[in-house]
């Protein structure tokens, strides 16, 4: 029943084609307007994304102690004690916790005459594989005595004889290193020996650390302030809490913060950015709406049109045998196939623009200075996979909304038919 | 079989609302009609003929009175409910055919089956049936303005036998039409009446028209003042 009353739906369509095609057209501009906008926030996020980092430094939060007044009862406020660390590890979506042991000293680094420095962090060496660090040379590994370094702290070293300053490179892996240590009273120097048994690869986290087994992190520090470590007092100076993905993230992260400490990371930076985007694809969305919401109007005006002309066409359906919902049927498939046909060439036209877009991003010149791409607030280089992004939902809602577009704006018109009086119908002129 | 009432009317009221004004069209008509009887309703513009055809056609609901049609009271009954009623009951010729003008003519007679549910090929295969049977076959394919009234008028007739209904209802069928052309299509609604025992009722102005029906009804001023047999199965039957 309903593909013979589509069937005479379509007929109906294809005998005002001209008419078809215009308010067809003004769906396929606010189809196109919706797409093309939507697409272009989806292709900047996923630029600012890909900028951002790698996947694995988006499960990280870096817990603090909480800076800032006392609290209102005069509390302290909490610490990163090793009770705190275990509380951390019972927080769902949690994977691993990595508590770390800053250095309370200056530790200058010494290779052959050169002179570099670094953040030291005692880490435990069996956490390592959570830290999501790999290794460009050497083993990622942490034996007593054994360091490994980031990728920028062999870049960055000097010679103290010169006048001037100027970044001379060791490649510490095979350097024979030294670690000059302060004591906390300024009176006196402590030189280690060091193994670098790796040079990390590029991570943003790292690449000025140096990475030390926690004892012996705390070795250097009972010699630093002249005091044994009492197990009651001891703090950690960092802890990295690793979410199991990205999205358990952000609420690993409030739950830390809700016990009292700070807690950030690219992941939870990453999340605003998405509430940015996702306020942008509803604002721009919105404008391409407005756009549709013209064509809807077209769509209803054009229904209300051709009811008017067919009204003894709609009396002779009923007089046949048509009931009421038969005709509002009929009506509400040919509005509907003028949103559908509409939506569809506006995924055409936004599938071409999205080709045209991308193709002349990709053949822009690169570089800075160079070419007429210089008004995006984005790096074109970061555009891998194109400005505008259209993913298949993307299409499928737009096919979807531009259908239901079409189906709103003819039930008013359609149910006019519907509620016709036959014999009115009949002898209308 | 032949005597009992197919449709039947009692006190038929109907008031149109014109303008705040109350038009009170029928007053209280009561008749009969027997099954397979030719029924011809005369009257002067405005003494409710039509009105009377499209009350008893399930077009429109009487404001007062009771209409029984082929053991069905259609006054009371929902739109739905009406709209299988004409689907089933009773078919439609009108003055102007009412053809539509984008459909051939086998589209146009296959119009009703679609709101039957009927799929495409047996639709067809039918309406081709009844456009041979009023030998139009040669025209199927033309669309209602490559034909001549008569021409359209039989592609309606066809429509109207599409479902095959036991009444044929017809609204000034020869109004459009020259002499010549109307005597045919009388003849035609006639011989349905006669070969093949439908119900027949025609609503015209027309005396020379009326000479096909068994038995005329005569309204004025929304009152049958007139009910009279005639001899016409002997004058018109037709081979």
């Amino acid at each position: 029943m309903f593909g013979e009353l589509a069937h005479l739906a379509v007929h109906n369509l294809l005998r005002a084609r001209a008419r078809l095609a215009m308010t067809a057209g003004g769906v396929l501009v606010g189809t196109t307007a919706v797409v093309i906008l939507i697409a272009l926030t989806i292709g900047l996020q996923r630029s600012a994304e890909a900028g951002i980092g790698q996947n694995a430094t988006l499960t990280e939060i870096n817990v603090y102690p909480s800076w800032g007044p006392p609290q209102e009862d005069g509390a302290e406020p909490p610490q990163l004690t090793p009770a705190a660390v275990r509380a951390f590890y019972q927080i769902e979506g949690v994977a691993a916790v990595i508590p770390m042991t800053s250095l309370q000293s200056w530790g200058e680094l010494i290779a052959d005459d050169y002179r570099g420095g670094g953040q030291v962090l005692g880490v435990d060496p069996q956490l390592l594989p959570y830290l999501g660090i790999t290794a460009q040379q050497g083993q990622l590994s942490l034996n007593p005595g054994d360091v490994l370094v980031g990728a920028q702290v062999g870049e960055n070293f000097y010679d103290p004889q010169s006048e001037e300053y100027a970044p001379v490179q060791i490649d510490l892996f095979s350097a024979a290193l030294e670690m000059q240590v302060y004591n906390n009273m300024g009176t006196g120097t402590r030189e280690v020996d060091m193994r670098v048994a790796a040079v990390l690869a590029d991570n943003p986290n790292y690449d000025y650390a140096i990475l030390m087994p926690t004892q012996d992190v705390i070795q250097l520090n009972e010699w630093v302030s002249g005091q044994k470590t009492d197990p009651e007092t001891f703090r950690y100076d960092q802890v990295i809490v690793r979410a199991v993905d990205r999205e358990a993230a952000t609420d690993v992260s409030s739950a830390i913060k809700e016990l009292g400490y700070s807690a950030g990371g690219l992941g939870e930076f990453l999340n605003q950015l998405n509430g940015f985007f996702t306020t942008m694809r509803l604002v721009l969305g919105g404008v391409g709406g407005v756009a549709l919401l013209v064509a809807a109007f077209g769509v209803a005006n054009t229904m209300t049109m051709a009811i008017l002309e067919r009204t003894r066409e709609i009396g002779l359906m009923k007089a046949v045998g048509a009931t009421d919902r038969d005709v509002l049927t009929v009506f509400l498939i040919e509005a509907a196939l003028v949103g559908l046909s509409g939506g569809a060439a506006g995924i055409g036209a936004s599938l071409l623009i999205q080709n045209v877009v991308n193709e002349a991003i990709r053949s822009a010149p690169a570089g800075d200075g160079g070419g007429g791409m210089i008004f995006l607030p984005v790096d074109t280089s970061q555009l891998s996979s194109g400005l505008v992004i259209i993913p298949t939902e993307l299409a499928l809602f737009a096919l979807l909304l531009a259908t239901a577009v079409g189906v709103v704006a003819g039930l008013y018109p359609a149910l006019r038919a519907a509620r016709m009086t036959t014999v009115v119908a009949l002898k209308t002129e | 079989m032949a005597n009992q009432p197919i449709i039947q009317g009692r006190g038929i009221d109907k008031v149109f609302y014109v303008g705040g004004q109350a038009l009170h069209v029928l007053k209280g008509v009561d008749f009969e009609i027997p099954t397979g009887q030719f029924v011809s309703i005369m009257g002067p513009s405005g003494s409710g003929k039509s009105t009377l055809l499209y009350l008893i056609g399930g077009l429109d609901q009487p404001s007062g009175g009771q209409i029984t049609v082929a053991g069905k009271h259609i006054d009371g009954m929902n739109s739905s409910e009406l709209a299988e009623f004409r689907r089933l009951t009773v078919g439609f010729v009108f003055q102007s055919f009412h053809l539509v003008p984008t459909m051939t003519a086998l589209e146009n007679v296959a119009l009703p089956g679609i709101f039957a549910g009927l799929p495409r090929d047996l639709r067809e295969a039918r309406a081709s049936r009844l456009l041979s049977m009023l030998t139009m076959s040669s025209r199927a394919d033309h669309r209602p303005s490559q034909l001549s009234g008569g021409q359209q008028q039989r592609v309606a007739i066809a429509r109207a036998l599409f479902n095959n209904p036991p009444i044929i209802m017809a609204d000034e069928p020869t109004g459009a039409l020259d002499s010549k052309t109307g005597q045919n299509v009388m003849r035609m609604l006639r011989w349905l009446c006669t070969k093949q025992g439908r119900t027949v009722v025609v609503v015209t102005h027309d005396q020379s028209i009326a000479q096909y029906a068994d038995r005329k009804l005569e309204l004025k001023d929304g009152r049958i003042v007139g009910d009279y047999l005639t001899d016409a199965r002997g004058k018109h039957d037709v081979a």
